[in-house]
């Protein structure tokens, strides 16, 4: 058996019906991932936390399945931002003294935190280890949200993102942008390259809703990140909304800005800054169109935002 | 006839566009390609004296670093190869940005730093950057492409000093450079000594002899892909340096190289709009009838080269004026060669319109009414003048005027406020020439009764798939879905160059040809079977719609094309060549600013356009051209501008935050309109070019404007804040 | 771009652990400015300290101040409820710089740290005084339309690019720094330095430093603020000239005003005795451009630039005009 476990405190400008969210998403979590045999999440009775959560799962396939399961992804998305401090440890009752390198090291491999420096495992390795081995959380004073990992020039690191909904994996120097990641490495030339330097938007994709220009930022940064490029927007043979109304209102020439305009057009959307044709064209102008589609564009996402709001 | 000729079709790519699968240069994997970089030249003026590639080869994944010693020679192509040197062959230094050494590593970043390694030592001369200080050496340049640089009719200079009326101004623009999104991209694959370039050009057909040329191959030996282009504007007309040493890298390294250029060697790579000036004078009666025009302008040529690119033909064409004498003059700077780019007869029709009114406020007469009375029935460059065929300029002066509201303008500047804002009508004629590429394009009919089109010229954006596809579908009578158009690669028939207007001049009618030699072969086919319902009804009496083929008076007797060409067992396949001439499109733009003079703010508030530009081929993607070069005018008017050191001739604006084009916030909405003739030329014969006539006129217009709301003339762009306070 | 390593740091004193022990290394956030200082060769590092794990994201509107996180996303920040409420000349400068995209991945400390957009300090095949000292400047002689009338020297004329900056300057800002000699609190009036001869140093901060916080006193005077910017083209731009203004009048008198400047100096400019050429006087336009007047006094302007000095007196006429009701 393994047992996976954390125990967190919410910020304190976190009001109630949060907390209440992020602790049904961790209960959902243990109810909807198939190998978690039980699980509990409640208060912390007596520690330096206020709450707790364990998962139990059968064995190391089924660790795993429930590191990559979307619910668990989920879940991390939501409670992560809310909280002030947490700690997480894997306890397992495998008497193989190889069992928790193992345990380690899919985890490791998951979440994408591969080779980090030796002076850090040692620190992760242990808090965990105090952690589980007394069952007494560490000092609640350093918050400690994420993995610290090292790596060093010239070196390559996996980089894990889920990209249009799959989990992938690069191995990249710190130096490559995600842009390059995107279309170099992983094969998806949606994703245009006009400037790499940030100045016309080309580039634009969605890091976890929000609208990013791939070139301005390294892959090794959205570790663990979800990612939507524009091969990720339609479902099938059925096109994003916004994407049709680029095809109904002629909102693109030569086509090379469009990926991105498309990908910003989306987010402008979701914003909220799609009201009104002033309102588009101003909370569009980082996305830059040489053919000079421009209005046709703006038509089109107003077109967009209409379908959406129905 | 299925009408589909004139009709806003939805662009045919468009799934491909908005869903990231189409390729562009860049979006082609070729296996084991390795990654280019360029190491640029400092100076502009001087040669090499030494390069170190030592630090850049110890770098992990560097393949080799090419120079002028590594290179083979090469023979220096014609046009359109856009140098008057190859570099890499000697130590010769022309301009700043000029490709001096080639590194060619296994990633990206690699390649990248590694040109940043390497080291090169120059004799550097000092160069002469700035017009001003080399105007006292224009000079006149020999003819370009049989085009000479002096032209006269008439005698403009006795003209003008009996003129009743006379104007007698500079009007300038900068130096400006296209910027494409997408940025040159040339992918080099060698094969038993044949060439593949994955390149983004506008022209595979020239690129591929350019490089046959510099290379001495056979012909049939390059074959140039580029199916999709992510913007042209004339960069990726001419072919530049950098294809011609991938491919040269590639073959020394012997894999595939991939090269793409950055946003910074952009700007000396691919031509540009020459820095401009224009002395114009013209003459008139009081009555507004032009008697003389003398045209003198400068444009910034090389030290290698002394082509001129901006050209005054609306100077000699567009209005009837008895005494016409253009001359072009060049200036030799230590900058790159420039080039065309969009509109390049923008330039001097910016004086042109200007001027006019100029003189329209000036003898105070509405400058509609002018360019109305000045109106050129025919080209009087021919002898005896040649009259427009169907030249419906006056209808678009009368159709945008009445859209404008053009009537309500109080002509008196600066009495028009709203607000803290002047507001300020003006306008313009637009005209551009466009030219014609004999070309061919093959179609095929095959046993499944679906045609393919085939012509090696381009998409670059202006909608060449889409309009070619309906052209084929209207003549064929088949439904648009079941016809698909194939660009881009010279295994196709050669085709026109997509610059210069040319496109569907050059290939519609050849599209159209075929498509109805081909129409005619298969309802021959039908009419001779004896399995066809259309057995022995006269041909004439055949008439195909939506893919089916029935006699004229009995419907029922009716086949398919599908079952024409199932039972006939093979393909149809036929060429067409028709030929075409160069010519002019024409139309009038009208627009409203606003101008904020305290804080020098200047605003495009309305535009009203209205185009003749022949018979319409597809409204809507015609109406992306009005869009895209109204968008054009207002970045060459308020913003454009290159700006390079005078001590060192180095850009210093060589990215897109300081180089501004136009956003979305910068555009207001347009309306378009099309004086064109409906009625259907089922042959598509006199198809004329449009694309660049949008927007020649803007310029002008808005400054035209401004002096409507403000008194205060502007003649050298970009209109900046500081030439508004 | 040359090879970097890379660390997430975990928390502010790890952060400043890592950089006093990492040779060559620097802090990285959005990363918006630092990657093209990299790739145009204009900075290098061995290793970049990723610092967005350090919960120094936070927005909160304390008692007396307004703190923003040096890692708060300027999305972030221009959104807030409270910003937007009390801070009006945060919110506008804000949502007036950069795009959309851009203003989703920086960060506030980024931002303030940002680097000048001056074409030959971007360019390392230029001379440049801020990038190599004692190399030259070659804007002084060649293309300075977008460089300072203010606060330059022989040395330098280079502006500051961030509307940020000029709105917290005006609004009297403190920026707090944890270092590895410690938290210290420099007010934002003392954070630039002038170009002087060494251009290359342009804020207070020692090696290793971070950006953790903001504060912004909470006053009714910042209530009433406005950021007015200028440019060439309708949006999307660096500012040509812009102004930082708050202002309280009643009956017409001035009771209080802040004024900070961008696009003209070498530094986001704060002249005190404009300021105080207006506070207690009627607000007229006579008063306002006797301000204008001390402001440009001492201005040097150039080939390019010298537009800059009749336009932001006129930009300063223009929004205290418009706080101040003036018609």
């Amino acid at each position: 058996m393994i047992y996976h476990g954390s125990r967190f405190t919410f910020r304190p400008d976190v009001p109630p019906g949060r907390r209440t969210t992020a602790l049904d998403s961790l209960r959902d979590q243990g109810r909807t991932v198939p190998s978690v045999t039980s699980f509990l999440v409640g208060r912390d009775a007596g520690g330096a936390y206020e709450w707790g959560a364990v998962f139990v799962v059968e064995d190391l396939a089924g660790y795993r399945a429930f590191l990559t399961h979307p619910a668990s992804r989920y879940a991390d998305r939501i409670v992560r931002p809310m909280l002030d401090a947490s700690i997480s440890f894997d306890l397992t009752d495998d008497p193989d003294p190889k069992a928790a390198a193992r345990i380690d090291e899919v985890r490791r491999h998951v979440l994408g935190t591969p080779a980090p420096s030796r002076r850090t495992v040692l620190k992760a390795v242990a808090a965990g280890t105090a952690a589980a081995a007394t069952g007494v959380a560490a000092p609640a004073a350093a918050p400690a949200a994420a993995q610290a990992y090292g790596v060093a020039p010239g070196a390559s690191v996996e980089v894990s993102m889920t990209v249009n909904g799959r989990l992938r994996r690069v191995a990249v120097e710190p130096r490559v942008t995600l842009l390059d990641a995107l279309r170099e490495r992983l094969g998806l030339t949606g994703t245009k390259k006009g400037c790499d330097r940030g100045e016309c938007g080309a580039c634009t994709v969605l890091a976890d809703g929000e609208r990013v220009k791939s070139c301005l930022t390294l892959a090794v940064m959205r570790q663990g990140a979800e990612i939507t490029t524009v091969e990720g927007l339609a479902r099938g043979e059925e096109l994003h909304p916004v994407q049709e109304a680029f095809i109904r209102n002629d909102a693109f020439q030569c086509g090379a800005c469009t990926p991105g305009q498309i990908m910003s057009a989306v987010a402008c959307v979701d914003e909220g800054h799609a009201g009104s044709e002033a309102e588009i064209r101003e909370w569009m102008s980082g996305n830059l169109c040489r053919c000079a589609a421009y209005q046709n564009i703006v038509a089109a996402i107003a077109d967009a935002a209409r379908e959406v709001r129905r | 006839m299925s009408g589909l000729v004139g009709q806003g079709v939805a662009r045919v790519d468009g799934r491909a566009k908005v869903t990231g699968t189409a390729r562009y240069a860049a979006d082609h994997e070729v296996p084991g390609v390795l990654h280019g970089a360029l190491v640029m030249s400092t100076i502009a003026r001087g040669e090499v004296l030494r390069i170190d590639g030592g630090a850049a080869l110890a770098r992990p994944g560097v393949v080799a670093v090419y120079t002028h010693a590594d290179l083979p020679r090469l023979r220096l192509p014609d046009f359109p190869y856009n140098r008057r040197f190859v570099p890499m062959q000697d130590t010769r230094v022309f301009h700043q940005g000029q490709p001096v050494a080639y590194v060619v590593a296994e990633t990206l970043e690699q390649a990248q730093e590694a040109a940043g390694l390497v080291r090169v030592r120059y004799r550097a001369e000092e160069p002469v950057a700035r017009m001003a200080d080399a105007l006292g050496e224009a000079f006149l340049p020999d003819d370009f492409r049989e085009r000479p640089n002096e032209i006269s009719r008439g005698d403009a200079a006795a003209a003008l000093e009996q003129a009743e009326v006379r104007v007698d101004r500079t009007y300038s623009s900068p130096m400006q450079h296209h910027n494409p999104i997408e940025p040159h991209t040339t992918t080099a694959v060698w094969e038993d000594g044949t060439l593949t370039l994955y390149e983004s050009t506008q022209g595979v057909v020239l690129a591929r002899n350019v490089v046959e040329f510099a290379f001495g191959l056979a012909p049939g030996s390059v074959r140039v892909v580029s199916p999709y282009l992510g913007g042209g504007f004339g960069a990726k007309g001419p072919t530049y340096p950098h294809t011609l040493l991938t491919a040269a890298a590639a073959r020394l390294c012997g894999r595939p190289v991939k090269l793409v250029l950055s946003r910074a060697q952009m700007y000396t790579s691919n031509g540009h709009r020459a820095e401009y000036r224009h002395h114009l004078r013209l003459g008139a009666t009081r009555q507004g009838a032009l008697t003389a025009i003398a045209s003198t302008s400068t444009a910034q040529v090389t030290r290698a080269d002394e082509n001129i690119y901006n050209g005054g033909d609306s100077t000699l064409r567009l209005y009837a004026c008895p005494n016409v004498h253009v001359r072009q003059l060049g200036v030799r700077l230590d900058l790159p060669t420039s080039s065309y780019m969009r509109s390049p007869e923008t330039t001097a029709h910016f004086g042109i319109e200007t001027a006019l009114d100029e003189l329209s406020h000036e003898l105070g007469i509405d400058p509609v009414e002018l360019r109305m009375r000045n109106h050129a029935e025919a080209d009087q460059q021919t002898d005896p003048p040649r009259p427009y065929p169907d030249k419906r300029l006056l209808e678009c002066y009368r159709a945008a005027a009445e859209a404008f509201g053009w009537a309500r303008r109080d002509p008196r500047p600066g009495t028009t406020r709203d607000g803290d804002e002047y507001v300020g009508w003006g306008m313009a004629t637009e005209t551009h020439t466009y030219n014609v590429i004999p070309s061919q394009a093959r179609l095929t009919i095959g046993p499944d009764g679906r045609a393919t089109l085939r012509a090696a010229t381009q998409e670059i954006g202006t909608g060449t798939y889409t309009v070619l596809t309906q052209v084929v579908a209207e003549g064929l009578g088949l439904p648009l879905g079941h016809v698909t158009t194939l660009l881009g690669d010279t295994a196709y028939p050669a085709a026109s160059l997509s610059a210069g207007s040319a496109t569907m001049p050059s290939v519609a009618g050849p599209a159209a040809e075929a498509a109805r030699r081909a129409r005619e072969a298969v309802i021959a086919l039908a009419v001779a079977d004896a399995r066809s319902p259309l057995h022995g009804v006269p041909a004439e009496e055949v008439v195909t719609l939506d893919g089916r083929l029935f006699a004229r008076g009995d419907r029922d007797r009716a086949d398919t094309y599908r079952d024409v060409m199932t039972r006939h067992g093979g393909p149809v396949e036929v060429t067409g060549s028709r030929a075409n001439t160069a010519g002019h499109s024409f139309g009038a733009v009208f627009l409203e600013v606003r101008v904020q003079p305290r804080l020098g703010r200047v605003r495009v508030t309305r535009v009203v356009t209205a185009h003749d530009l022949g018979r319409v081929l597809n409204r809507r993607t015609a109406r992306g051209q009005v869009i895209g070069g109204v968008t054009w005018g207002i970045g060459f008017a308020l913003m454009e501008h290159t700006m390079v050191d005078p001590n060192t001739a180095r850009v210093v604006n060589p990215n897109l935050s300081a180089y501004l084009v136009p956003v979305c916030a910068d555009v207001p909405s347009v309306e378009a309109l099309f004086v064109d003739r409906p009625e259907a030329d089922a042959e598509l014969n006199g198809i004329r070019g449009f694309g660049e006539t949008p927007g020649t006129g803007v310029p002008a217009a808005i400054g035209n404007a401004i002096h409507h709301a403000t008194g205060r003339r502007l003649r050298d762009v970009p209109f900046t804040r500081d030439k508004l306070l | 771009m040359r090879a970097f390593g890379y660390t997430v740091a975990r928390d502010p004193a790890e952060a400043v652990r890592l950089a006093a022990h990492t040779p060559g290394s620097t802090f990285v956030a959005g990363g918006t400015d630092l990657l093209n200082l990299m790739r145009d060769g204009a900075e290098a590092h061995d290793h970049l300290i990723d610092v967005n794990r350090l919960d120094l994201g936070r927005i909160t509107v304390a008692a007396g101040s307004l703190r923003i996180g040096g890692a708060a996303r300027m999305r972030r920040v221009a959104e807030h409820p409270g910003v937007r409420r009390e801070f009006p000349m945060l919110t506008e400068a804000l949502l007036a710089s950069a795009s959309p995209q851009v203003r989703v991945m920086a960060s506030i400390g980024g931002n303030l740290l940002q680097r000048t957009r001056c074409g030959y300090f971007r360019d390392a095949a230029s001379p440049c005084n801020k990038r190599v000292r004692g190399s030259g400047c070659p804007a002084i002689t060649g293309q300075n339309r977008g460089h300072a009338i203010l606060g330059g020297s022989e040395h330098c004329v280079a502006t500051h690019p961030s509307d940020l900056a000029v709105a917290l300057t005006a609004l009297d800002a403190t920026v707090h720094l944890l270092g590895p000699g410690g938290a210290r609190a420099v007010p934002i009036g003392g954070f630039y330095l002038l170009p002087g001869s060494t251009p290359d140093r342009e804020t207070v901060m020692r090696p290793g430093e971070l950006i953790t916080r903001v504060d912004v006193p909470r006053t009714a005077l910042a209530g009433r603020s406005r950021y007015l910017k200028l440019r060439d083209r309708a949006t999307f731009e660096f500012a040509v000239v812009s102004v930082a203004a708050a202002l309280r009048t009643r009956g017409g008198v001035v009771r209080d005003v802040r004024l900070a400047f961008g696009g003209v100096g070498t530094r986001p400019w704060r002249d005190t005795r404009v300021e105080a050429a207006l506070r207690g006087r009627p607000l007229t336009r006579q008063a306002i451009d006797e301000a204008g007047g001390l402001l440009v006094g001492d201005a040097k302007p150039y080939e390019g630039n010298g537009f800059k000095v009749e336009l932001v007196q006129r930009a300063l006429a223009s929004v205290l005009g418009e706080l101040g009701g003036l018609r």
